[in-house]
């Protein structure tokens, strides 16, 4: 994908680039908010990484301006400025996510990816198939090679975020997000616990160990169909 | 300095005295109305007094009469005047020409000789016959001019008095207020120690004084506090810092391993985790958040955290009951709520050993929603319970458990911008936590 780096640190950039590149992505990094604007205004990006704090046109001015002109580009917004409210805003300016600085690099890779995905996806599916696995999203409901698994409600919504996103990583934080849609997070590894029911009861229904954790960065559905 | 207090009390003295002279001249008006009607009566009563001694004696003891009254005429002020048909004057010290009948004016010589126009009644007594009786405005003028010189001082009075009420308002004011303006002054000069003085008369400046003494008191206590809070930021701060620069230190004799790096990764991790609740923590007791609050179950909520956390107890090997009922919506931010309560089970899970029984319920009475966290474990001793929600506050005894200091603290603040209170008590044993929200 064509990504768009706006961000003013020029380390930072460089090492965003570098990852992102590593990832097959082809990336751009405009240095001050005018240039991040000609550039988005003019090329098209598939993805924006766009920093809050940029000289000469400020992040979410930027993100207004380019929604406005009816530039459709995702954007993943970066912030030193971590509060709820800061937050809010820029998600109601238009960004798609939000990331407080410093963040883990595997985060954004994780982060870029479900963009990516979510652009690929063409509508909403009522069944998602990961191998054996069938999720019947109405019914809420999980079969494994044709036998009834019965799962909590939380473990259902946790599974069913690792097979939207088949062979990604999710972080952690991704899935306090999308789960419990917590920004914030517990001293107690909520997601791990939850994990391991999930994996149990997986386990005992036959399929073979598919979720895995990746050290370091998050979790991910590993599954031949 | 414009001053206020002098600037209203010459508006209102303003008022009081335009009021005044308009009742000034309103009186004048009415008096004179009256004087003249009075006036009028007068010759009135003359003019039937003369024309009942016409009919009863005649015309010449008509004319006698005329004398009499013209010698006491100096002091009544009033003149006579008795003519024929054929405009002749018969007697009486009026001028020649014959009056009209009726009520009219006459040019006349008053009783000190001034001529002037005078009030006249001129009626037939008889065929060709006109009587006229007139009377000067000697006294009417007299009591005029008594009145005039009472309302004018009057008036003059007041102005006078509401300059000085002016004067003297403005002055009284800045008197009080110069006190208060003095202390303020020591204070931004520094010294905090300063308080407003009080007089003591329970007024209006009483109460201010009052306040801004309170206010002071308040600020006092968070700079207090503010002192503590970076003395126990310096303290947490250093321990995770100082054992990261051991780690590195070794990692510079040693060389890097894989697991001291991401030892190190933690260290800072926990760190940023710090510093992210505290700004978590300043800004939600900065309050905005309250403009975002929308409608929250606090019944699904507790059945929701209660499932969430269940497996995590089970791991702990603890003991969980879970006991949530129909609530009313409360508003808020279900988040936060989500956060404290998740805190305060936290919480359990750090200062009870395994096989403790955690309680985690939801109760509704008339007047208020009621969340509590229960356990049976230690306790917390109730010298310690006061300051369990300060910032960093940790018992000694905890100082090396995982968590950072602030959970209690982000409970505390997410109580307060709901509105709800919180409080400890005792379980004998163990300890429970309570949070309620009024309905």
């Amino acid at each position: 994908m064509k990504i768009l780096i706006a961000e003013d640190d020029q380390p930072t950039a460089a090492r965003i680039a570098e990852v992102l590149g590593n990832e097959g992505h082809d990336t751009v990094i405009a240095s001050t908010g005018t240039i991040a604007l000609q550039d988005l205004m003019n090329g098209r990006f598939d993805i924006a990484i766009l920093d809050r704090l940029l000289p000469e046109l400020d992040g979410i001015s930027l993100l207004r301006a380019i929604r406005e002109a009816g530039v459709k580009t995702h954007v993943l917004m970066l912030t030193a400025l971590g509060s709820i409210t800061n937050r809010v805003e820029g998600l109601e300016a238009g960004a798609d996510d939000y990331l407080t600085k410093p963040f883990a690099m595997v985060e954004l890779i994780a982060r870029v990816n479900a963009i990516q995905r979510r652009m690929l996806k063409d509508g909403e599916q009522t069944m998602l198939r990961a191998g054996g696995l069938v999720m019947n999203i109405i019914k809420r409901e999980l079969h494994f090679e044709g036998r009834f698994v019965p799962l909590q409600p939380r473990e259902f919504r946790l599974l069913e975020e690792l097979i939207r996103e088949k062979g990604q990583i999710l972080t952690r934080s991704m899935l306090l997000q999308r789960v419990w849609g917590f920004n914030f997070e517990p001293q107690t590894n909520l997601v791990e616990t939850h994990l391991s029911r999930l994996r149990s009861k997986l386990f005992l229904a036959g399929a073979a160990e598919v979720i895995k954790t990746v050290r370091g960065s998050g979790y991910r559905l590993q599954i031949e169909d | 300095m414009r001053s206020s207090a002098t600037r209203v009390t010459i508006v209102c003295s303003t008022i009081f005295v335009a009021a005044a002279v308009l009742s000034g001249f309103v009186v004048f008006r009415i008096a004179h109305h009256a004087l003249e009607r009075e006036l009028d009566n007068r010759i009135g009563m003359e003019m039937n007094a003369l024309i009942s001694e016409y009919s009863r004696e005649g015309e010449a003891e008509l004319l006698r009469v005329f004398q009499n009254r013209e010698h006491a005429a100096v002091a009544s002020g009033m003149s006579y005047g008795l003519y024929a048909a054929d405009g002749r004057r018969i007697a009486g010290d009026m001028p020649a020409k014959r009056p009209a009948e009726g009520w009219q004016s006459l040019v006349l010589p008053d009783r000190l000789g001034t001529v002037e126009e005078q009030r006249a009644l001129a009626v037939d007594i008889a065929e060709g016959r006109r009587l006229v009786v007139a009377s000067d405005n000697e006294s009417i003028e007299r009591v005029q001019s008594s009145l005039g010189i009472a309302l004018g001082s009057e008036m003059l009075l007041m102005i006078v008095l509401a300059a000085g009420c002016a004067v003297g308002t403005g002055r009284y004011l800045r008197g009080r207020l110069g006190g208060m303006a003095s202390a303020a002054e020591a204070i931004i000069a520094g010294d905090l120690g300063t308080r407003v003085p009080v007089s003591g008369r329970g007024d209006e400046f009483d109460s201010l004084a009052a306040l801004l003494n309170a206010m002071l008191d308040r600020v006092a206590s968070l700079l207090i506090r503010l002192e503590q809070i970076s003395g126990d930021i310096a303290h947490d701060l250093r321990t995770p810092l100082t054992r990261l620069r051991h780690q590195f230190e070794r990692a510079l004799e040693e060389g890097p391993t894989e697991e001291s790096l991401q030892d190190s990764l933690n260290q800072i991790d926990h760190l940023l985790n710090l510093f992210a609740s505290m700004l978590r923590l300043a800004e939600i007791e900065g309050g905005q958040l309250r403009e975002s609050f929308s409608p929250v179950d606090l019944g699904a909520l507790v059945q929701d955290i209660g499932e969430s956390y269940a497996p995590a107890m089970d791991d702990g090997g603890r003991f969980f009951s879970v006991h949530s009922e129909r609530t009313p919506a409360i508003r808020g931010d279900r988040e936060l709520l989500a956060q404290a309560l998740i805190n305060l089970l936290d919480n359990t899970q750090v200062h009870t050993p395994p096989g403790t029984r955690v309680y985690l319920s939801v109760h509704t009475t008339p007047t208020l929603i009621r969340l509590s966290v229960a356990d049976n474990g230690p306790g917390v001793a109730p010298e310690h319970r006061s300051r369990i929600t300060d910032r960093f506050a940790r018992l000694e005894t905890s100082r090396n458990r995982p968590g950072h200091g602030l959970g209690l603290s982000l409970v505390a603040a997410i109580a307060q911008i709901h509105g709800a209170t919180l409080s400890f008590d005792d379980r004998k044993p163990g300890l429970v936590v309570r949070l309620d929200f009024a309905r």
